[in-house]
């Protein structure tokens, strides 16, 4: 312990250690998309991936897979340009460890939720497609309400 | 893996609270910050100018749909002292 640290007392360190939860709470709950346009974002990448892995040698949800991109895509962008107003613009790449840590699990998970509902549904597994919709679309909104930061460590808590 | 380093920068309440703020996002306008940690115009300057002397602020003044705003981003040697003063505090807090 250096000669700065010996003069924090212990209680001003908890104070500041709270004080810095509450300001990074505030600031979480300031990077999160409105409900709507969350559950927007959510509902559409789920359809995409219910499309996608419905589709058959371009049949009709082909075009669900055109139309959720197209809806998905403006959603973001809609998120992005907001936020820009607002003055607070979101991460879009990640900067520390343990950001890019979770940003890796999500990937895998939601990589791993989309290939295979796909190939179950294509192994005539029908309902498959349907719970990869629904499974990306509900664990989409809950990441962008819980960690619109993207970094677990400072996710809001259940209670905001 | 952060090492715990006690920044005495960065330790003053709202210096503190800039990077708290500034390790969250992207970027952070300057009217946003005010707003959120409720102080003049005058103070936040000076807080922010001793972070960007030490480079763990950057400012960029753009204009930005039709006018001029001014920026704030944590710099990643900001970044790295940031998590490290935390690391320190939580040190002092467990060594009870």
């Amino acid at each position: 312990m250096n000669k700065n640290e010996q003069s924090v007392s212990i209680d001003e360190a908890k104070s500041t250690l709270a004080s810095l939860a509450i300001i990074e709470k505030d600031t979480t709950i300031s990077l999160r998309a409105p409900l709507w346009l969350n559950l927007i974002i959510s509902c559409s990448y789920g359809m995409g991936v219910f499309s996608w892995a419905t589709t058959r040698h371009e049949n009709e949800w082909m075009l669900g897979v055109i139309v959720s991109a197209v809806v998905f895509s403006l959603g973001i962008g809609f998120y992005l340009y907001s936020s820009r107003l607002l003055g607070v613009k979101p991460k879009l790449a990640p900067k520390s460890q343990s950001e890019l840590i979770f940003g890796f699990i999500l990937a895998i998970f939601f990589g791993a939720v989309v290939a295979l509902s796909r190939e179950l549904s294509k192994d005539g597994i029908l309902w498959a497609s349907y719970a990869g919709g629904v499974i990306t679309a509900l664990a989409l909104g809950y990441v962008m309400h819980r960690f619109p930061s993207g970094d677990y460590k400072t996710g809001t808590n259940q209670n905001d | 893996m952060t090492n715990a380093k006690f920044d005495p920068l960065i330790h003053a309440q709202h210096r503190l609270q800039v990077c708290a703020m500034l390790a969250l996002t992207d970027e952070i306008e300057f009217k946003v910050l005010r707003e959120k940690l409720e102080v003049s115009d005058s103070v936040l300057s000076k807080h922010l100018k001793s972070l960007e002397e030490a480079s763990y602020v950057r400012l960029s003044k753009r204009k930005d749909l039709g006018r001029q705003r001014t920026w704030l981003s944590l710099s990643a040697a900001g970044r790295v002292a940031y998590k490290g003063h935390v690391k320190a505090l939580q040190d002092i807090v467990d060594n009870v």
